[in-house]
């Protein structure tokens, strides 16, 4: 369900997309290069975020999604190891589900927050694919709760629309929480039962002393998020040593 | 080379895997991809497979893309873009700062000998000093005997791109043995050329002819892309050869 | 010349600690002082304007080598600065001086870390619009306007129109938890779709040493203005009824925006058909003039009281002469409905220099010097009965899934101070 491939673009110096849940994001990373004065930091790299939506040009929504996910990387790549430079990440949104939730134009109130999981995973499988020093990587997930409570992880546009709180959650390769956005009516409990759930989704095991039973009956359908990562990795990396495999398959 | 492990950004390494000296003395050598946390910590910084030198106490991430990063000692080929009183400034890589050659830095080169390149020109040169802090300065030859050592202007031939790993495995003193590279002496057999690999993932080729020129960069650039090994490279060099 | 360059090295190498604090004294205009004068009636310790910190030098030691003629070679007793020079050199030394005195943590501006500024509020003061607020919270101000505007239903590209009887089904149905549910959605989707609500938000130039005159909306206030649409459209603030102007065709008397619905109710098998042929559109005009962190928190209070102040005219269809019409009577307009009060907290997390190692500090509604230092930001939104509307929060890993508990509590909190000052205007 989860379809990823890094590098697919050859003049980026990196490059990712990732599909996920009806959305499907492309991203190019460019960096370190050279930064204009205006956005020169002293001690560390400038981060520069750039999202274009499948349809139109970008406005005030995508800005805010900049922001956000600027933020996040600025935590997540190690910006003091290339002072003075930009590091440029631009994603393209491919494919989203907001088609089929708006016919007609998106406006501009819609909600902005389930194609963010998309965004954040392809940006960091472009850094991984362009080699820029991270300190850590992330991975993220969407969750939608039902009007019965339940909790349900990837949902389509159809849970969406009928969902009475939808939440955006990304952890660090650590187990850290970098990034929530939850938008909805809903209780602290029902947080805490999505914050468990979508835990297990992107880092695979829970907290400890987390005393959320409920959780384990679904826990071994579940790949986690970062095997999917760590996956598309080992992927290229087999493909780029080949020539070292090849001798002995092509004697054999 | 011993078995090697995937490692992804923030992993840390656990200290059994790092390499035992044989002399005590010995500092372990953390290369590209790893950095040292305070006190006792190391951890990756990049994806790719972990590096373990028994021997020179070393131990590194080893990746293949992304933008050229310039380093002290590096070979690599640069394009002159403008030049200033004492100073050309040459491109490495595009959309970076232009690292400093000076116009003294050549083989024998006095304030009436120094060689003129005009912009556009292609060098071949070695990087002097290079650090995040500052512009890297790279120079057309050896600090130490004043010699070119084959650095300078490259005249005529062509410039292929290939990945950064490749550059490497090109630069390596044993070619065929450790970096799995048999096109160039394959091609060698048959047709004469010249050659210059820039570790900024650059190939300069010159030879008798346009057709000639092109045969090795693509020998190159297919081996490259198709992550070919040294018996398949014979193959395609072969095949490429017969059909020129 | 080698002389200045001397004290250029020197600054980099400033190690600092908090030497001694003055006695508790108030200095005219500190933070403090004015803190006290809204109201507040916290006991401060350390006056932040007076705070003295002794700057530690150590000289790099390259300096000390054959450089004993220098003039920073006799000065052995290290130098104290007044705080503000302190704070301009080393601006996270400086607040983690003051977070790690005394056992107690307290802020520049004299609050504890999760202590937040009591906003004072001024509503109605704009005479052009609607619905208008001044607000102010410690050094950040702004003004919110409320502006109601028609939108004729002929105005709209692909108008889906809604019929009253689907309105009454819903009225019949009230019961049903899941009608109730789906009608919601259906209101605030049209809601969006017809962009009844504009919000905009500005950031007035000089209202921070950061913003530069001209040029196009900063990205701070595009985000802004997304975050505080995007919360108007997914909390109950507003409902999709109280903007609709309807035309009932029967002989009975127009009537707008349901304001008589009891008197519907008994005639209603005389109705035929009626239909929606208007809508306000509000414009939501957020201007800063004055920015010392926390925007977010300030810009929805100046919404909400502006929005608690807002008054619609009356409007009605007139059928000869096709045309929506307002009556000019302030006796006929009718208040502004509001379904709900989310109130916002922002916090950041900051992580000190690097001798406080490991430690963190959240620190609720920062002003701008603390937001220059922190890179986690955490905003909770919460609406009636402790229920959350919104979560954010970005830049940081410091804050987990354990802690939100804790700020929402804080947010919650804050919502009853709020309410009760919009309710019932300040104190």
């Amino acid at each position: 369900m989860v379809n990823v491939t890094l590098s697919p673009l050859y003049r980026a110096d990196g490059s990712a997309t990732f599909t996920s849940n009806g959305y499907s994001v492309i991203a190019a990373v460019n960096g370190p290069i050279e930064v204009q004065r205006r956005d020169e930091l002293p001690e560390e790299a400038a981060i520069d975020v750039a999202i274009r939506p499948a349809a139109g040009v970008g406005g005030v929504r995508e800005r805010h999604l900049e922001s956000i996910i600027q933020n996040t990387l600025r935590h997540v790549i190690l910006v003091s190891a290339h002072p003075r430079t930009l590091i440029q990440i631009t994603l393209q949104i491919v494919a989203s589900q907001d088609d089929s939730l708006y016919p007609g134009n998106l406006p501009q109130a819609a909600s902005n927050v389930p194609v963010l999981p998309a965004l954040l995973q392809a940006s960091i499988l472009a850094l991984l694919s362009a080699s820029i020093p991270l300190s850590m990587t992330l991975t993220a997930t969407l969750i939608s709760v039902k009007e019965n409570g339940g909790v349900a992880p990837s949902p389509s546009a159809q849970d969406l629309e009928a969902a009475t709180s939808i939440h955006v959650l990304a952890f660090s390769s650590h187990g850290d929480l970098l990034v929530v956005e939850s938008e909805g009516y809903f209780t602290m409990d029902t947080w805490e039962k999505v914050y468990a759930k979508a835990r297990l989704i992107c880092h695979g095991e829970k907290e400890e002393d987390s005393e959320s039973e409920d959780l384990s009956m679904d826990t071994e359908e579940v790949t986690k998020l970062e095997d999917i990562l760590k996956d598309a990795v080992r992927q290229k990396v087999a493909a780029e040593y080949r020539w070292k495999q090849s001798p002995d398959s092509a004697a054999t | 080379m011993a078995s090697k492990t995937l490692v992804l950004p923030g992993e840390t390494i656990s200290p059994d895997i790092l390499p035992t000296p044989t002399n005590p003395n010995l500092l372990l050598k953390l290369g590209p991809g790893l950095r040292h946390v305070p006190p006792s910590t190391i951890t990756s910084t990049i994806a790719g497979p972990l590096c373990i030198d028994q021997k020179k106490n070393a131990i590194w991430v080893e990746n293949n893309s992304g933008r050229y990063i310039p380093q002290p000692n590096d070979l690599i080929i640069a394009t002159v873009h403008h030049s200033s009183t004492d100073f050309y400034s040459c491109s490495i890589t595009p959309h970076t700062t232009f690292p400093q050659l000076p116009q003294l830095a050549f083989e024998g080169a006095t304030k009436k000998t120094r060689p003129q390149l005009n912009s556009g020109s292609l060098i071949y040169a070695r990087v002097l000093t290079a650090s995040k802090h500052t512009d890297p300065e790279i120079v057309c030859y050896n600090p130490s005997t004043g010699k070119s050592e084959g650095m300078g202007e490259l005249k005529g031939g062509m410039v292929f791109d290939i990945s950064l790993g490749l550059a490497r495995r090109v630069l390596m003193a044993k070619q065929r043995e450790d970096g799995g590279i048999a096109v160039l002496e394959e091609i060698a057999e048959n047709v004469a050329f010249e050659v210059a690999v820039g570790r900024n993932g650059k190939v300069w080729v010159k030879s008798g002819g346009v057709k000639e020129t092109l045969l090795v960069g693509r020998a190159l650039q297919e081996a490259d892309v198709q992550g070919l090994g040294v018996e398949e490279q014979v193959k395609l060099v072969r095949k490429m050869i017969r059909q020129v | 010349m080698s002389d200045r360059k001397g004290l250029q090295m020197e600054f980099s190498y400033v190690r600092c600690r908090v030497a001694e604090t003055l006695p508790l004294e108030l200095a005219p205009g500190s933070p403090a002082k004015r803190l006290r004068a809204a109201g507040n009636s916290q006991s401060f310790g350390p006056i932040p304007g007076r705070t003295k910190f002794a700057l530690q030098i150590q000289h790099p030691p390259f300096l000390h080598n054959g450089n004993q003629n220098n003039s920073i070679h006799h000065r052995t007793t290290p130098p104290t600065f007044p705080a503000h020079t302190f704070a301009k050199l080393a601006p996270p030394t400086y607040l983690t001086a003051h977070l790690t005195s005394k056992g107690v943590p307290i802020r520049p501006s004299g609050r504890s870390p999760t202590q937040f500024r009591t906003p004072t509020c001024h509503a109605g003061s704009l005479t052009h619009a609607h619905g208008s607020a001044v607000v102010r919270c410690g050094d950040t101000a702004g003004v919110c306007g409320v502006r109601g505007e028609i939108l004729r239903v002929e105005d709209v590209a692909d108008y889906r129109p809604k019929m009253a009887e689907e309105e009454e089904r819903v009225d019949t149905e009230m019961h049903s938890f899941q009608n109730v549910r789906r009608e919601k959605r259906e209101d605030s989707e049209e809601m969006a779709r017809l962009g009844l609500l504009v919000p905009n938000l500005e950031l007035a130039t000089g209202c921070s040493p950061t913003h530069l005159p001209g040029g196009p909306p900063s990205t701070l206030a595009q985000t802004l203005s997304q975050r505080i649409l995007t919360l108007l459209h997914t909390s109950n603030l507003l409902s999709v009824h109280d903007l609709r102007i309807w035309f009932r065709p029967p002989a009975s008397a127009p009537i707008c925006r349901g304001q008589e619905h009891e008197v519907m109710r008994e005639e209603e098998e005389e109705i035929v058909k009626a239909e929606v042929k208007a809508f306000w559109v509000l414009y939501i005009d957020i201007l800063f003039i004055s920015l010392d962190g926390n925007p977010f928190d300030a810009a929805c209070f100046a919404l909400l009281a502006a929005l608690c102040n807002t008054r619609l005219p009356h409007a009605w269809y007139d059928a000869d002469r096709e045309l929506v019409l307002c009556s000019d009577d302030p006796a006929e307009s009718k208040q502004l409905h509001l379904y709900d009060m989310p109130v916002p907290l922002s916090f950041g997390v900051f992580e000190g220099d690097e001798e406080a190692k490991g430690k963190k500090w959240i620190l609720a509604d920062m002003d701008g010097f603390e937001e220059g230092l922190c890179r986690e930001n955490v905003t909770i939104v919460v609406g009636e009965e402790k229920r959350v509307v919104r979560i954010e929060k970005d830049g940081g890993g410091n804050v987990g899934g354990r802690d939100m508990r804790r700020l929402v509590e804080l947010a919650v909190q804050r919502r009853r101070e709020w309410v009760l000052m919009l309710r019932d205007g300040p104190p």
